[in-house]
This record gives C-alpha cells, sequence and structure tokens, in this order.
C-alpha cells in the first residue's frame, strides 16, 4: 500500500504545486488597476 | 466557465481519490497495487489529448499566424509536460513492486520517455529564441514533429513484445467493470477537466510573460 500512497501522493501534489505556480506568477504579472499602480 | 471546469476537475479528483483508495477492492493478481490504474492511465491520457492539442494550435498557428494560436499551443505543450512527467513517475511506481525495477527499456516506457524529451525540447526552443514571430514558427514546427510519437506510445505494446499490459478500457472487450471500472472512468474525466483548467490558466499567463518580454525589451531600448 506504501507504493500506492506513494502514486496517490506524488500525482497531487504535482498538479498542485504547478497549478499555485501559475496562479502566483498570474497574480504577479496581471495589470493591477489604476490606483494601486504606485504601490506595486 | 474556467473556474466551474477547475472545480468539476477538483471535485472529481478528490471521488476518484476517495473511491481509487477506500472504495473500490483489491485486485486477485495485482493486490492494492491495482489502485494506481485509476491514476496512471488517466495521466497518460491527458498527456496524448494536451500534446495533441498544442500540434493542433502549432497547425493553426503555421496557418492563420495568429500569435493566440502559438500561446494555446505553448500553453498546452507544458501542462502536457507535467502530465508526461507524473505518467512516467506513477509508472515506475507501480514497476517497482510488480516487475521488480523501476525502469526497464520496454518499448512503451521509451517511447514515453522520448515524448517527455521531445516536448521538454520543444520548452527549451522556446526559452532559447528571441524573437517571438521566430520561436513561435520553429516551435511549432517541432511541435508537429513531436506529436508524431503518440500513435508510437500509444501502439507500443500491439506493435512489440513488452512487459506494458495491453489496453484495459480503450477495448472491444474492457478487462475492468464495476465500481473499478466506473472509478477508472472518473479518474479520466477529472483529469481531462484538470488539464482543461490548467492549459486556459496558462495560455493566459503566456499572454502576460508576452506583454511583459515586449515591455521590457522596449524599456532597455529606451534606456539605450
Amino acid at each position: 500500500m506504501a507504493y500506492v500512497i506513494a502514486g496517490y501522493a506524488v500525482t497531487i501534489a504535482g498538479l498542485a504545486l504547478y497549478a499555485a505556480r501559475i496562479v502566483l506568477r498570474t497574480r504577479r504579472l496581471a495589470p493591477m488597476p489604476a490606483n494601486q499602480e504606485d504601490s506595486r | 466557465v474556467v473556474n466551474a471546469i477547475g472545480v468539476l476537475g477538483l471535485g472529481g479528483l478528490i471521488g476518484t481519490v476517495m473511491l481509487g483508495l477506500g472504495t473500490t477492492p483489491p485486485d486477485r493478481v495485482q493486490g492494492e497495487l491495482v489502485r494506481l490504474i485509476y491514476i496512471h492511465p488517466p495521466l497518460a491520457w491527458t498527456t496524448y489529448v494536451a500534446f495533441a492539442v498544442s500540434a493542433f494550435f502549432a497547425a493553426l498557428f503555421l496557418w492563420k499566424g495568429n500569435p493566440k494560436y502559438d500561446r494555446v499551443s505553448a500553453a498546452s505543450a507544458e501542462v502536457g509536460v507535467v502530465f508526461c512527467a507524473l505518467t512516467l513517475v506513477t509508472g515506475s511506481i507501480w514497476g517497482r513492486p510488480t516487475w521488480g525495477v523501476w525502469w526497464t527499456w520496454d518499448a512503451r516506457l521509451t517511447s514515453t520517455a522520448l515524448l517527455l524529451a521531445l516536448f521538454a525540447g520543444y520548452l527549451a526552443l522556446r526559452r532559447s529564441i528571441v524573437d517571438p514571430a521566430a520561436r513561435a514558427k520553429r516551435s511549432a514546427i517541432l511541435a508537429l514533429i513531436a506529436v508524431a510519437d503518440i500513435p508510437l506510445v500509444h501502439f507500443s505494446v500491439k506493435l512489440w513484445r513488452t512487459l506494458h499490459q495491453q489496453p484495459t478500457l480503450l477495448r472491444p472487450d474492457p478487462q475492468i467493470a464495476g465500481v473499478q471500472a466506473w472509478t477508472l472512468v472518473l479518474g479520466f474525466m477529472s483529469m481531462t477537466l484538470v488539464y482543461v483548467w490548467l492549459a486556459a490558466r496558462r495560455s493566459r499567463l503566456e499572454g502576460l510573460e508576452q506583454t511583459a518580454e515586449v515591455r521590457s525589451l522596449e524599456a532597455a531600448l529606451a534606456v539605450r
């Protein structure tokens, strides 16, 4: 069962990390509203 | 719509994990290891879809020249690389207790590794070319060449004598039934939805990155 858990864990962790990378990078590059431009 | 697809995909994935690890019974031959079938083939299927979509939009780009098609092609290729790597890792985790080795130069495994190398090369090519037009054109050509490996991967278990098992579901007489079959189908559907969400999000990010790239180039030129 350890191999099964490892397989599921690697898959979920891999997809979650990749999704987080996309979301965070999008937030960093997405244009902000004009009133927040200066604080960026 | 994209977020709704993401929520559906996530829900399906949670359902697959719960059914795969809990409800479904162990196999008579494989025992508990059969539970990996609910994630490994869906990951492989999604790899095919991602690279096929990448090649389709690469062809559209070469035909129409619209940069939007290049962005979708690039996004789908990158998502496909993630799915392909996970396919190889989960297969390796299954192979160690079943075959006694983490890796063997079996036709299915080798052709899948080649697929990963080809699309990793595609991503490397994109990073190595500065001119956006040349980058889009050359990477589109590479995507069309690389996608030709997919039929080789899929039919490798029929073309050669391999260790890898034959198809389970996609055959006239499916070798799986009941809750095991439905869990596998749910795995296929949810992985596909997760792919759609990731590819859509990555495609938007590709657009933002290209805009940022143009801006930084203009800023550098303005300084000179």
